[in-house]
Order: structure tokens, then C-alpha cells, then sequence
């Protein structure tokens, strides 16, 4: 290859320019042309470009090889497109580990239970339990008592709103599924399965706006008694007319609005009171 | 961040009460950039005067401020957490966690969305504690002292203007506390640290200022070098136990030291340190001797 000296020089903002990307396709490349034949303009280049940027990309690949593998509950929670950052304080929830497991196959043994003794009487069982999996798993997803490193959550600029709303949403997407696997097994209804989710709902509401005044985990004890004392009264009812019928009754059509209702009032006091979650005092 | 002038804390007449018990009693502090020491006995308060400090817990009398702003506002307490690096007494983690991700979390909740910058931001504080090699490390498999650096890694995050740490020297060893040292008088050039311990010779070794608290109430408030000065001339070597003295133990020559506002039998003068200073504050009469001095 003939290499003809270069007739012109490119100037300092030329170079520049290149060098921060803001010239065109073809002026680069007319650039690079140039580069390749002339040593005085390669040594501008040496002059003008910026080793920071270097050491930066470096320190930038040493810190993604070095980061520790995702877990397999990170791979998936981005699968879902959750933002890196709220992976990391999902992930963190004390219920996603432990103890809620526990509970969720509390639950299922429950359910096995309830479908070996019966249609009726099963079902009755599997509904007391199904929609207070997820009361108590919010009841134990945060707070001092839950969490080892509460303190430090509310010390930081974190919305604490943000983090117990994250964390009940992880807990609940747990529970649901697993809980409605459960009901599946169940002899009788295939209704009763799916249409305990509204008490479940309400159930989560009303623990998180009750929290707004108790700590959380006396707010999801309330609840649960509350429900304890509602399916049990039912169930009594059911006795002397005709067993089984409490479970129709607790999940009937003209029964589900008054859920909902709990829920949307329940949520509207959460929304409204939230900023009292934020002051540890209240907490302690 | 609003204004920041050199005073960084004011706190006045500031109460907390938990039921019938008061732990802070009507307590005037300021701050400004540096290290201050602060001690006291266990229940004097030191924890409750932290949190307050930490904005995990407000007063029940009082006001406060904290760089320029008020903690009693839900906009100016998170702005307050952005400057503000917090070490607990009991910074638990949650479980199974690794060094790692235990400070990952806490930067995560201190806003850092960018994964790389937090991930680097991690190593970086890891570092500074000496932990980088063991960030892979489970929690629950490091000592005491392996833990508590770690915890206070997560406070460096940031490099934050206000830093308020429980017992930081906790568990460590006399080369990582002194190594600590170094760190802490780093970052006090510019941030303003608030250091509470059992250890008198970490506030002898890193602080010009010293508060002392005793049941709930501010006992000193001062330079550390007129504290010492308070015991010059009541601390004694002696060759027998003194019965009379304050405090007095025996020391590795043998001989016992004394700490006594009249010369034990056949003492000699000894040189006080900080302890000795402590020691007098804390002992009966001692108490009028340094009550001009309170804040």
C-alpha cells in the first residue's frame, strides 16, 4: 500500500470532537483515514484524549465481575422488570425467607388436612386459614420485631411507604398462588378456591392501615382473631342449619361487596396515613 | 442540601421519655464539624440521645435540629437521612445475607439506583473497613468484630456530613481500631461525627471534644485536654490499696493506682489520662468540682 504524506492536519477541535463522538459518520471516518497515515495527528489524540474515562471503564469491569451472582429469586423478580434497586430490598424481606415459607406449607398442610376429613368440614378449614397466610406473612415482612435491620431502614431517605408496600406485595405474590394450588386439591367448590382472595385482600388492607396505628404485627393478630371469631360464628350458624352451608355463606355474592368495601376504605386510611410509618417512634 | 453553617447539630432542651422513665433530660448539645466524643455510663442515655440524632426517634420535649433543618418535618427528616451515615448499637442484617449484600441493601435504601455506582460505592467502603476480601463471606461466619465493620461500612456509604455511631470500636482489635481512627479523622474534616463508646481511649485518641452523660443529663461539655485537667493532681501511684479512694486498681508494675481528691499513704503524683478524668466525674464529689463546667 502506497502511504502518500497527509497534505493537512486536523486541528484541536476537530479532534476533539472526534474524540467525544459529536462528529458525523463520515467525518469520522474521514478522521480515521487521516489517523492511520499520520503520526503527528495520532500523537494529538495521545495529547487530548483523557485517561479518566479509562480508568473509569476499568473500575466499571473489575465492579461487574467481581458483584456477586444474582439468586435465582433476583433473576426472576427482573424477569418480572422490577428496577434493580427494588430487587435488592425485595430480597431483603424477612418473610421471603423463613419463616413465610414456613407458613405457606402450614397452609398447604392445612389444606391436605381439610381435603383427607371431608368436603364440608374441609373447606371450612381451608377457608379460616387461606386468607390469613397473607395477613400474617404482611404482619411479619416488616418492623423491629421482623426486621434485624429496621432500624437502619428508617433511618435511611427510603420511603418506608415504598419498602412495606414492596415487601407486602412480595409476600402476597407468594401467597396467592400457592394458596389457590392448595384450594385446587380441595373436594367440593371450586368457587370457594378462588373467591377467598377477597377476604384475603381486605384482610391485607386492614392490617396495613391498622399499622398506622399499632405495630404492625398486633395489627395482623387483630385481624386475624377478627376473622377467627367471623368464620367461627358463621360456622356455628352453619351447625344448626345445615353444615357446610358457613362456607357458602362467608363467600357469597351478596357477602363479597362488604370485602371489597373493607378494602378500598382500609386502603384510603393507608394512603392517608402512611407518613406515620415513617417516624420509628411510632414503631417502638 | 440547604445551608449548612459550622453548627451541624441544636439540640435544646431536648426530653424522651418511654412511659414514667425520662432518658434524655432536658439536654442542650451543639455540634460542628469533628470528631466529639460522647460517654457515659450504661443508661445514662447515650443510645436515646443517638437515635433522636439517627431521626429514627423524636423527642418528647424540646427542639432540634439537624443541618439546618427539622426532623420534626417528613421533607426535611428525609432530606436529613440523605447526609446521614447511622450505626445502631444492634445493627442485625438480614439472613443469609452476605457482607456484600448487607451493604448493598442499606445503599439501595440510601437511593443508590445505578447497580454498577452502588456496587462500586460498596467495595469502596468495604475497603475502608478492611473487609473487601471477606464480601462474599455469610454474615453469621464472621466474628463479632468482622460484623461490626461491615455495619459500619454501611454508615461510610456515601461519605455522609453528619455521622452518628453507637460503639463503632466494639469487638475490634487494637490494629483495627486504630486503623479506624484514621478513617473517622478523615472523614471528620469535613463531616461531623458524633462517637459514643465505653473505650476512654479511643475519645483520648481521636477527640478534641467530649460530652459526658449521666442519667439523662449533659455531666460535661468540653475540651477533652480540660477534663484530663480536672484530675491533675488526684491521681496517685501508691505502693498499698487505698480504701478512701474514689477508684483504684493494680496495675501491671504492681503497684496500685489511685484516683482520690487526697493523696493516698505514701503516694506519688501520677500523670492523669481521660479514664482518670472520667472516673472523677463519675465518683461522689467529683460531681461539684466540674459542675461549673456543664454546658
Amino acid at each position: 500500500m502506497n502511504r502518500t504524506q497527509p497534505t493537512w492536519h486536523a486541528d484541536e477541535s476537530l479532534l476533539t470532537a472526534y474524540l467525544d463522538g459529536r462528529t458525523s459518520a463520515a467525518v469520522s471516518a474521514s478522521v480515521e483515514q487521516h489517523l492511520v497515515r499520520c503520526g503527528q495527528c495520532r500523537s494529538g489524540v495521545r495529547q487530548l484524549s483523557d485517561p479518566v474515562p479509562f480508568q473509569g471503564i476499568w473500575d466499571s469491569i473489575v465492579t461487574d465481575i467481581s458483584a456477586p451472582a444474582p439468586t435465582r429469586l433476583e433473576v426472576f423478580l427482573r424477569h418480572l422488570g422490577l428496577a434493580d434497586r427494588d430487587v435488592v430490598l425485595v430480597r431483603s424481606t424477612p418473610a421471603v425467607q423463613g419463616a413465610w415459607v414456613l407458613g405457606i406449607l402450614l397452609c398447604l398442610l392445612f389444606a391436605t388436612i381439610a381435603a383427607a376429613s371431608g368436603a364440608a368440614y374441609g373447606s371450612l378449614l381451608f377457608l379460616w386459614t387461606a386468607p390469613l397466610v397473607p395477613v400474617l406473612a404482611v404482619a411479619m415482612s416488616f418492623g423491629p420485631h421482623a426486621d434485624p435491620s429496621w432500624e437502619l431502614a428508617v433511618a435511611s431517605p427510603s420511603s418506608p411507604v415504598r419498602l412495606i408496600l414492596l415487601r407486602s406485595g412480595a409476600v402476597i405474590a407468594t401467597a396467592v398462588p400457592l394458596s389457590a394450588l392448595a384450594g385446587a386439591v380441595l373436594p367440593g367448590s371450586p368457587w370457594a378456591s378462588i373467591a377467598w382472595l377477597m377476604p384475603s385482600l381486605a384482610g391485607v388492607a386492614l392490617t396495613l392501615a391498622l399499622a398506622t396505628w399499632w405495630p404492625v404485627t398486633h395489627a395482623g393478630a387483630g385481624v386475624a382473631l377478627a376473622w377467627t371469631a367471623v368464620s367461627g360464628a358463621t360456622a356455628a350458624d352453619g351447625y344448626r342449619s345445615s353444615v357446610g352451608s358457613a362456607t357458602v355463606e362467608l363467600l357469597s355474592a351478596d357477602v363479597l361487596p362488604v370485602y371489597l368495601v373493607i378494602a378500598v376504605v382500609a386502603g384510603a386510611v393507608f394512603a392517608v396515613r402512611s407518613d406515620r410509618l415513617s417516624h420509628f417512634g411510632e414503631f417502638s | 442540601m440547604s445551608t449548612i453553617s459550622s453548627t451541624s447539630v441544636m439540640f435544646t432542651g431536648v426530653t424522651r421519655r418511654y412511659g414514667n422513665s425520662t432518658a434524655l433530660d432536658h439536654v442542650d448539645l451543639s455540634l460542628q464539624p469533628g470528631v466529639t466524643g460522647l460517654l457515659g455510663p450504661n443508661g445514662a442515655g447515650k443510645t436515646t440521645l443517638l437515635r433522636l440524632l439517627g431521626t429514627v426517634l423524636a423527642p418528647t420535649e424540646g427542639r432540634c435540629r439537624i443541618l439546618g433543618l427539622d426532623p420534626g418535618s417528613h421533607e426535611d427528616r428525609t432530606e436529613i437521612r440523605r447526609s446521614l451515615g447511622y450505626l445502631p448499637q444492634e445493627a442485625g442484617y438480614p439472613r443469609g445475607f452476605t457482607a456484600f449484600q448487607f451493604v448493598d441493601y442499606v445503599a439501595a435504601l440510601k437511593e443508590w439506583t445505578d447497580r454498577s455506582q452502588r456496587h462500586a460505592e460498596v467495595r469502596r467502603v468495604l475497603a475502608l473497613v478492611g473487609m473487601e476480601e471477606l464480601a462474599g463471606t455469610k454474615m453469621r461466619r464472621l466474628s463479632g468484630g468482622q460484623r461490626r465493620r461491615v455495619a459500619l461500612a454501611q454508615a461510610f456509604l456515601g461519605s455522609p456530613e453528619l455521622l452518628v455511631l453507637d460503639e463503632p470500636t466494639n469487638g475490634l482489635d487494637p490494629e483495627q481500631r486504630a486503623s479506624l481512627r484514621g478513617v473517622l479523622s478523615d472523614l471528620a474534616r469535613r463531616a461531623t461525627v458524633l462517637l459514643a463508646t465505653h473505650q476512654t481511649e479511643d475519645v483520648a485518641a481521636l477527640c478534641e471534644r467530649v460530652v459526658v452523660l449521666d442519667s439523662g443529663r449533659v455531666r460535661y461539655d468540653g475540651p477533652v485536654r480540660e477534663l484530663v485537667a480536672q484530675a491533675a493532681g488526684r491521681v496517685w501511684l501508691a505502693d498499698e490499696e487505698s480504701p478512701s479512694a474514689l477508684s483504684s486498681w493494680r496495675v501491671g508494675t504492681g503497684r496500685y493506682r489511685h484516683v482520690a481528691h487526697e493523696a493516698p499513704l505514701g503516694a506519688e503524683l501520677a500523670e492523669p489520662t481521660l479514664e482518670d478524668a472520667y472516673l472523677l466525674l463519675r465518683g461522689g464529689q467529683a460531681d461539684d468540682a466540674v459542675a461549673g463546667m456543664t454546658a
